[in-house]
């Protein structure tokens, strides 16, 4: 975790001292381009760190699966303690309501949007695939 | 190219702000002053009313017994969310990258929906009475317990202090540009009612006031954008949408042309931000007063309702009244200059372009001019409740009792809760006289939970994730802070 903390740290205090006049060591970079490669550089640190730093004990690990019953591949070391657990994992599902929610919910708010603007058709077809995606996630919510 | 036309366009054919007759330092009249205080004592009559009923106990005071529906629990999400200062913020972006610039925000829904579909159920599952309890639930002896305590002083002092910071100066500029007040009268008047009922009724309380500030709020912001569509200078949507300082500002997408446009303003937040930043509101995951609030829900099912509804309203239903009063306020005050000069009672250093909202509003009638005032300040309330309340949380449940007094009777978490309460309420209002721009404690919240996010993703699928994982990004997160102080 050095590695991660040394790259924030070098984005937050060092690297705009570099790139300043006249020394110029380093090119400049937007706000963007720091916030980008700091969250990537600092989420490959503690995935690394995952795999190389001891995980939690045994005991406190499947406490927590038997009282939140997450499920899934990530926990298929711990055996699931109810029957409600050994059928909780629905993420795969919950992924692709989450993403017709963002459809449902993009679609209203520029099909509001191009309303308000006079731009019909846009307004109609945004709405429409709002409704659509409302429809398709209350049809999976039924499945399950 | 098209913003040089633009350009040319202004220099031939300024458009000349109103007179200074009209923008005078007391904007309000009697009528005004008697709708908002009407307001701000019905806030306090619903707080003190629904906070009547028991609080004697840690669960009643933060989480109102854990038995909220999620109709409530959803429309106090969409008012929290709401301060005094997310139209500034709005406006800010719409003036200075046009509608495109709401990706920065409306990006976060991605978050938000997988807190609905994936998170909201395991949430309230877990059973503690703050996110950060879940770091003893999840990670075992001393690396967990310093984590949970790390995180109660951080997140419930230092963090939620700058985020009240950031709404406070908010209400600064609505109570000079609209009231003609010093800060500090608009912040006593307001973090006075906020007190009251909050210390007083604890989380059930908030959530009474919530919903009418929501009803409240709303009709403000859409009344107020039909107002200032009528006007003369703006002359309606069409005007709107043909006149030169607006056009180049009208579209939801930025120019897929330019690189340096459209990668920092759309797929950046669609790409990294909303899963690697730890934004109030926002949390990978769902965090703060959002799990505060499924911690609150009285079944799993309203726990999901309750964040469906919220993203729902938050990202749908409300910003294009506050989009409309920012394009139109593109017309009437083009630039700073023409907002400096027709408010030169305020401060040099609090001319942004995100007071261009109270701006606009200074130009409503008697009468809604006070409606909308006092949804602003009923806002910046409901905020401030929230956050003081969640704070007090993580500073009493997670540090207090659990390092200092861990036989601390129930009677005694609810009187620290008070006290924790009063004291970051005053923290918050004080330093917000530091900062100077929505815009500037937005970009500043987004780098302090840089790269964070991901582990509040993956900690519930995947038993590697560790306490020293996690005390590597509460590290970078209070780096962020020091580098705030210097």
């Amino acid at each position: 975790m050095a590695v991660s903390l040394a790259v924030a740290v070098y984005f937050t205090w060092v690297h705009d001292a570099l790139a300043a006049e006249p020394i110029s060591l380093v090119p400049a970079l937007a706000p963007w381009v720091k916030l980008v490669a700091g969250s990537l550089l600092t989420t490959a640190g503690w995935v690394l760190a995952a795999f190389l730093l001891p995980p939690e004990s045994r005991d406190v690990l499947q406490a927590f699966v038997d009282k939140v019953q997450p499920g899934g591949p990530g926990w298929s070391r711990f055996p699931q303690s109810t029957d409600r657990g050994a059928s909780a994992w629905n993420v795969p599902r919950a992924l692709l309501q989450a993403f017709l929610g963002c459809v449902a919910v993009y679609g209203a708010l520029l099909g509001v949007g191009a309303g308000l603007f006079a731009q019909n058709t846009t307004a109609v077809a945004m709405i429409v695939l709002s409704t659509l995606a409302v429809w398709a996630i209350l049809r999976l919510q039924r499945q399950a | 190219m098209h913003q040089d036309n633009v350009g040319d366009q202004l220099l031939f054919n300024p458009v000349k702000p109103l007179p200074r007759a009209t923008l005078g330092t007391m904007q309000l009249a009697m009528l005004d002053f008697l709708v908002i205080g009407g307001v701000l004592l019905t806030i306090l009559l619903i707080g003190l009313a629904a906070g009547r009923k028991g609080n004697n106990s840690a669960d009643d005071f933060f989480l109102g017994g854990r038995n909220m529906p999620w109709w409530l629990l959803g429309t106090s999400m969409v008012a929290t969310t709401f301060s005094a200062d997310t139209p500034n913020l709005v406006t800010d972006l719409v003036r200075q990258q046009g509608v495109s610039g709401n990706w920065a925000w409306w990006a976060f829904l991605l978050t938000g929906m997988l807190t609905v579909f994936v998170y909201a159920r395991l949430w309230r599952r877990s059973g503690v009475l703050t996110d950060i309890a879940f770091y003893e639930l999840r990670y075992g002896g001393k690396a967990g317990a310093f984590l949970r305590g790390f995180r109660a002083v951080y997140l419930g002092l230092v963090f939620n202090v700058l985020v009240m910071a950031t709404v406070s100066l908010a209400a600064i500029k609505l109570g000079s540009i609209l009231l003609g007040w010093p800060g500090w009268m608009t912040l006593l008047v307001t973090c006075s009612v906020t007190l009251l009922f909050s210390v007083y009724g604890g989380l059930r309380a908030i959530l009474w006031t919530d919903l009418f500030q929501f009803f409240l709020a709303m009709g403000g912001a859409v009344a107020a954008s039909v107002y200032v569509l009528g006007l003369p200078e703006v002359g309606g949507i069409q005007g709107l949408m043909t006149h030169p300082n607006v056009i180049g500002k009208l579209s939801v997408w930025p120019d897929f042309g330019n690189p340096e446009v459209w990668v920092p303003v759309m797929l950046v937040p669609l790409a990294v931000q909303w899963w690697a930043s730890y934004y109030p509101g926002a949390e990978p995951g769902g965090g703060g007063y959002i799990a505060q609030r499924m911690f609150s829900a009285r079944s799993e099912d309203d726990a999901v309702g309750a964040t469906l509804l919220f993203n729902a309203a938050h990202y749908a239903l409300r910003p294009w009244p506050w989009i409309l009063v920012a394009l139109a306020s593109l017309i009437v005050f083009p630039d700073l200059d023409a907002i400096a000069t027709a408010f030169p009672q305020l401060a040099a250093d609090k001319v942004g372009h995100d007071v261009a909202y109270p701006a606009m509003l200074s130009l409503l009638p008697a009468g809604l001019l006070g409606w909308v005032a006092a949804s602003l300040l009923a806002a910046f309330i409901s905020t401030m409740s929230t956050q003081v309340n969640l704070g007090a949380s993580y500073l009493v449940h997670d540090g207090w009792a659990r390092f200092i007094r861990p036989y601390a009777s129930e009677s005694q978490k609810v009187s620290a809760g008070r006290w924790a309460s009063l004291l970051s309420l005053l923290a918050g209002a004080l330093l917000s006289l530091t900062l100077t721009s929505a815009s500037q404690a937005f970009n500043l919240l987004l780098l302090l939970g840089a790269g964070t996010g991901g582990l509040f993703i993956l900690r519930w699928f995947w038993w590697r994730i560790s306490a020293s994982n996690c005390g590597h990004g509460s590290v970078l997160g209070s780096g962020g802070v020091f580098h705030l102080g210097a």
